[in-house]
């Protein structure tokens, strides 16, 4: 059986990229690995659960490997494990069609991770970010911390760029009121139209 | 671009100026002061969603030390009680009794940790009576190389999961003395039958014929009747071959 574990330890210890794609390389278990801690945090903030995190990352290397072809150019290999990692979080929960869990009970279960030490504002913030509705987490971790533009997002959760800003303003909105910032950042109920803010970014 | 569009922009990409927002901004003295908290605001947002990894492993530490479970309402709750002075002495003693039943499996703790942990995460799966069909026990074996012979015994779940980064075939069958758990670990290795107890749970690590892997037998609390005597009728109805993938 193929495991993450065995394609790390079949990689030879000395190569480098060895061909013009990163699939001809043997590089790529390494590369993968060095992605690991940024895939890991990503899963996190998607699934709420240090658990589930670790299967999907699990899950999404045994995919990015079988899949290595289509991995043409190294500088692209974040945004695309990014990308499988999500997909992967996705199916998982269609697969399993897991049960939802009570937030307290998961913000209970990850305070560990939840924890920042002497600064009550940021574990605050991260207990914010935790409780965000999916469809605005979901949003904004790929934007902060997967790097992704308002575009790319859209595309990955198929929505309009306007609706992926509105749900980056709404989230935001929430999270500078559980910030302590008194007044939200802008009406709450304001929505993106599509057309006005497309030529206003161009 | 008017005031609430500006700040609604700025909430939306405050790292994305475009020139509509920069003229506004420009002009605008308590937007630039949104703008200003924004972008501070985005800075702690990325610190806060940048967890400490080292943190990630010490909570896995924690629970392969038996010392806390997840998922299950009985470990939150036991996290809850380790912040009481009282509950630390209980921790304490809960170690001590959780370490004597680990006995027979120290030179692997964490694997009775892994499979209790999973098994608390798919605790739906006992609630099933319906009987899985043969063909889609077979399907989910068959992803990893192992076959089983037509049991009287009615399965209720069929899963292939993961468990400790290996694709692990997790059924459920129903016995008069209620749920057994049975997971094929087919790169876990165990010399010999090995039992532990956890979290609430207990059951027996069985080695497959020819050093194959193992064989996961697990129950909740006092269910399940002899656990070894299910493993081992289980081990004689396996056949182990390579995977398909």
């Amino acid at each position: 059986m193929i495991s993450w574990r065995h394609i790390l330890l079949r990689a030879p210890v000395n190569s480098d990229t060895g061909g013009p794609g990163v699939a001809s390389s043997d590089a790529l278990p390494r590369l993968l690995q060095a992605l690991r801690p940024d895939l890991l945090r990503f899963a996190l903030w998607l699934a709420r659960d240090r658990s589930i995190a670790e299967d999907v990352v699990q899950e999404a290397m045994l995919r990015a490997w079988r899949s290595r072809t289509e991995l043409k150019d190294v500088a692209a290999a974040r945004p695309w494990m990014l990308t499988i990692v999500r997909r992967e979080h996705a199916r998982l929960y269609e697969r399993k069609r897991l049960e939802l869990t009570n937030l307290q009970e998961a913000i209970d279960r990850e305070d560990g991770l939840l924890a920042a030490e002497d600064d009550s504002e940021l574990q605050a913030l991260r207990t914010a970010i935790f409780s965000l509705a999916d469809e605005y987490r979901e949003p904004l971790v790929l934007q902060v911390l997967g790097g992704f533009s308002t575009g790319e997002i859209a595309m990955q959760l198929s929505l309009t760029p306007a609706a992926v800003r509105t749900r980056l303003f709404r989230a935001r909105n929430q999270l500078r009121v559980a910030y302590g910032l008194d007044q939200p950042a802008a009406d709450a109920d304001y929505t993106f139209d599509d057309d006005t803010v497309d030529e206003e970014s161009a | 671009m008017i005031c609430h569009e500006a700040r609604a922009w700025l909430a939306a990409e405050p790292m994305v100026q475009p020139l509509a927002l920069r003229e506004h901004l420009a002009g605008c003295a308590a937007c630039q002061q949104y703008a200003r908290e924004m972008l501070a605001l985005e800075g702690t947002i990325k610190r806060a969603l940048e967890v400490d990894l080292r943190r990630f492993r010490q909570s896995d530490a924690a629970l392969q030390s038996g010392v806390a479970t997840r998922t299950t309402p009985g470990a939150v709750s036991r996290r809850r009680v380790l912040r009481s002075g009282w509950a630390l002495a209980a921790s304490v003693l809960l170690a001590v009794g959780v370490g004597v039943s680990l006995w027979a499996l120290r030179s692997e703790p964490s694997l009775a940790s892994a499979l209790v942990e999973h098994m608390s995460g798919e605790r739906s799966s006992w609630n099933q009576t319906a009987v899985v069909t043969q063909t889609a026990i077979d399907d989910v074996l068959a992803q990893s190389g192992i076959h089983i012979d037509r049991t009287r015994t009615p399965v209720v779940y069929a899963h292939s999961c993961v468990i400790r980064g290996e694709r692990v075939p997790h059924l459920v069958v129903s016995t008069d003395a209620g749920p057994v758990t049975v997971l094929l670990l087919r790169d876990e290795r165990v010399a010999s039958p090995t039992d532990f107890a956890q979290g609430g749970y207990r059951g027996v690590l069985w080695p497959a014929p020819d050093g194959h892997g193992s064989i996961a037998v697990l129950a909740r609390g006092g269910q399940g009747g002899d656990l070894r005597q299910r493993a081992s009728t289980l081990s004689a109805q396996l056949s182990w071959s390579p995977p398909t993938h």
